[in-house]
């Protein structure tokens, strides 16, 4: 009996709390997506790799993470501190992924920073909204400074894409970096997608 | 639990960090919320070697009533530290800043854990960040290392702990609000915290 009393308590407190934190009520479910990851890439012949992935976000009230002190795929690419969180809220969702000290080469091109930082935010009602975060971006030594979204390199076999933003109804999905060379790989820095309707 | 909360901060005046405290109270938040945040600061480990770059991820926070979500990757470039979690043992209100209803609260959180390194062994650890707003080049990360109560490592005596506002650093720290899981309180444990200097 003491344990459903408090139990009932604690109930409605949660109640008042997300009233008053403007939460909707638990029968107005929403559907939610979000997922972060530091490096993907896929290799033709052998396949997606993938360095810290939280997976799926369950539900609206989850929250996963991932993180891995280094990683590297073959010769291809190579990071520190991979970081990878998605959190959920019955209004919202709020994905992020970051790699630093990232070293890539590819086809004979070299992509470097000291760090990349990609957030991605979905809120109820509101468009989805993106943030990329670059420290010390360069290809083959150029520094490359802040861009709007999507700005484009085209390299020798295939493109680099930076801050690459893909947004529809409620959701965005973030890539810090996405370089593409056909034949070669197609990978993916620091990844955050969350979205909520 | 608050109160202990709050103890164990005026203890940390004897403690390697010290420097963090601030004269702000600690308000009454309610619920255990999120803290999320990756990038790299400039360290000497408190005087100890040359400034060098020191890489970070960090995750914490509370689900399912549990102050023991989040994560910790740590790569100090002046030693060849490397500390990877193995736990997280306690989350703790530092400072908040601003109203309860904001959604986008901003302040500092101490996280605390256990992790697996290459230089010391299995250790104890406390991490203090900050959310000081965008860009987040004023967001700071310190972080501690004991064994057995204690100090092996720490940058608290550092002179700055910045992601970049005045020596060079980058990425981004970010404090969400609760989540309806988050039902927990702020707590748990932080042997690092009150470790001896």
């Amino acid at each position: 009996m003491q344990y459903r009393i408090s139990f009932r308590w604690n109930v409605v407190s949660l109640g008042v709390l997300m009233a008053l934190l403007g939460w909707p009520a638990p029968g107005g479910a929403q559907t939610v997506s979000g997922q972060a990851r530091a490096i993907q890439a896929t290799v033709p012949g052998a396949g997606t790799t993938t360095l810290a992935d939280t997976g799926t976000l369950g539900s609206a009230i989850d929250a996963r993470e991932a993180s891995q002190g280094a990683g590297s795929i073959a010769a291809l690419v190579s990071g520190e501190a991979l970081h990878a969180t998605t959190i959920g809220w019955p209004d919202q969702v709020a994905s992020e992924a970051s790699v630093a000290d990232l070293a890539l080469t590819i086809a004979g091109t070299t992509i470097g920073a000291g760090s990349v930082l990609t957030e991605a935010v979905a809120r109820l009602g509101a468009a989805p909204t993106g943030t990329v975060t670059f420290d010390a971006l360069s290809i083959n030594g150029v520094p490359v400074g802040a861009s709007a979204p999507n700005q484009t390199f085209y390299i020798p076999g295939g493109r680099i894409v930076v801050n690459e933003q893909i947004a529809s109804a409620g959701r965005i999905v973030v890539n810090a970096l996405h370089i593409v060379v056909a034949g070669v790989a197609d990978v993916v820095i620091a990844s955050a997608t969350a979205g909520v309707r | 639990m608050r109160k202990v909360v709050i103890m164990s901060c005026c203890a940390l005046g004897v403690a390697a960090l010290t420097l963090a405290l601030t004269t702000r109270p600690v308000s009454a938040w309610t619920l255990c919320d999120f803290l999320t945040g990756g990038g790299w600061i400039i360290t000497t480990a408190s005087g100890t070697h040359a400034p060098e770059k020191a890489n970070f991820a960090i995750g914490g926070g509370c689900k399912d009533g549990s102050p023991t979500w989040g994560h910790l990757e740590y790569i100090d470039h002046g030693t060849g530290l490397n500390v990877h979690w193995t736990s997280i043992t306690g989350y703790f209100e530092w400072e908040t800043i601003g109203d309860e209803t904001d959604p986008k609260r901003m302040g500092s959180r101490l996280i605390c854990g256990t992790a697996r390194t290459n230089q010391f062994g299995d250790v104890d650890w406390a991490v203090l960040a900050r959310d000081y707003g965008e860009p987040g080049n004023t967001d700071e990360f310190y972080i501690k290392l004991s064994q057995n109560g204690g100090t092996l490592y720490t940058t608290a005596y550092d002179s700055d702990h910045t992601l970049g506002a005045s020596d060079p650093g980058g990425g981004n720290i970010q404090l969400h609000k609760p989540n309806p899981s988050t039902t927990g309180e702020f707590g748990g444990s932080c042997p690092a915290l009150d470790a001896v200097p």
